[in-house]
């Protein structure tokens, strides 16, 4: 693992000390917010990330990001109220509940760094604009429910890059990741914090 | 090249989501669903009747064989706890089921899944020697679920039948006798438990 980090770390800074921008892995934790924690309330803390700015100039990068953040709660037994989802059918069911909710998102940015190239720490602020798509799963029993969307969303994110060597700097950061309804489903929110590596590109 | 390799892994995570935990005992997968007419007032009736036995519900009967019958003990099981439940709710229990102005009308069903499936290097291999036909290992699993079915009709002659309730108890049919006998029981007193208006005035 260490090795091929070491390996993916030469890919990709190709060797020059000065950079053009930088390609950022890093572990996620995520808070739900808004719709998402309706369903489930607890953090996160299965989720990556993936960035890749260019710079196009020495303050300002463009660039996108990926991430793949899942959201997990178990429900006690509780008796929930079915009379709508099932067209009066059944008025209520108990049992115990397991609740999911996998976000994939996918936005292009626009970052502005502060400071400027050689600075120990950069802090940047930057905007996000694309696609996320999120799945919902609800099982109850042995049966289940799945509703996904892909949503029109927002990424406003803020954070900083800490120079540990003229190739390689750690990354921290926090995306709000704010989705739009869609006919089937409402707009999913939810906070993640990032810690990871970035690489210089040359 | 390694920018390809994780947009298509980023890709790949898309198809399949993750799905952590889950049910780890057999009791996690219990379900008590209820169901009742609306414009039906429950505080009318003050009386119930209830069958000696409890049929299974096995489609014999639409192949002209005769109805399957739980086993006494499971059977007397099932009715007192009903019996306990309607009582406390204020009903009086009748012997002639012609008195009563509530029948109550239980049944089981089970029904057992079988799911077999190939595995990546069976699905291989059967397709490079269609002769294996096209299943080289196949794996497989089955469970059985069981459900306890409950029914209120309204007893009374001059109008059709209406059934007034209805209560069904579903989980997996896993472990002892006794665990199983104890997961029904609770499951009855729960779909009372959530039909509060079940009660006699």
């Amino acid at each position: 693992m260490k090795k091929l980090l070491i390996l993916l770390a030469f890919i990709a800074i190709g060797g020059s000390a000065f950079a053009q921008g930088y390609t950022s892995i890093h572990y996620d934790i995520s808070v739900p917010l808004g719709k998402t924690s309706d369903r489930v309330s607890k953090p996160s803390f299965r989720g990556v990330g993936l960035d890749y700015r260019k710079m196009i100039n020495p303050n300002l990068g463009a660039g996108f990001s990926l991430g793949w953040h899942v959201f997990y709660e178990r429900k006690d037994e509780a008796t929930y109220d079915v009379s709508k989802i099932t067209n009066g059918l059944f008025d209520k069911i108990t049992g115990v509940q397991y609740n999911y909710v996998n976000a994939i998102p996918l936005h292009g940015n626009i970052n502005y760094y502060l400071g400027e190239e050689g600075d120990a720490i950069r802090p940047f602020i930057g905007l996000g604009v694309g696609t996320t798509y999120f799945e919902q799963k609800v099982e109850m029993g042995l049966y289940s429910s799945t509703t996904n969307a892909w949503q029109f969303s927002i990424q406003p994110e803020a954070g900083l890059l800490y120079e540990l060597s003229t190739t390689m700097s750690a990354f921290l950061g926090a995306k709000y990741t704010q989705g739009f309804n869609t006919s089937k489903l409402d707009g999913q929110s939810y906070i993640s914090f990032n810690v990871g590596m970035a690489w210089k590109l040359n | 090249m390694i920018k390809k390799f994780l947009f298509f892994g980023f890709i790949a995570m898309m198809i399949a989501g993750c799905y952590p935990g889950g049910a780890e005992f057999v009791d996690e997968l219990d379900l008590v669903l209820t169901s009742h007419e609306e414009t039906y007032n429950f505080g009318t009736p003050s009386t119930f009747a209830l069958p000696d036995q409890i049929p299974k519900i096995t489609g014999s009967l639409v192949e002209g064989e005769p109805i399957e019958y739980l086993e006494a003990d499971q059977a007397n099981l099932i009715l007192a706890q009903i019996r306990t439940n309607m009582e406390d709710r204020g009903y009086e229990e009748v012997a002639d089921q012609a008195d009563a102005d509530l029948v109550i009308l239980p049944s089981t069903l089970s029904n057992t899944t079988v799911v077999v499936y190939c595995d990546y290097w069976g699905g291989y291999w059967g397709w490079y020697w269609p002769y294996y036909g096209g299943c080289y290992y196949p794996s497989g699993y089955a469970y059985t679920t069981g459900s306890v079915l409950i029914q209120i009709v309204d007893n009374d002659q001059t109008t059709p039948t209406v059934n007034v309730w209805g209560a069904v108890i579903n989980g997996l049919l896993q472990g002892s006798d006794a665990s199983i006998e104890a997961r029904v029981q609770k499951g009855i007193d729960q779909a009372f438990a959530q039909s509060t208006y079940l009660k006699t005035n």
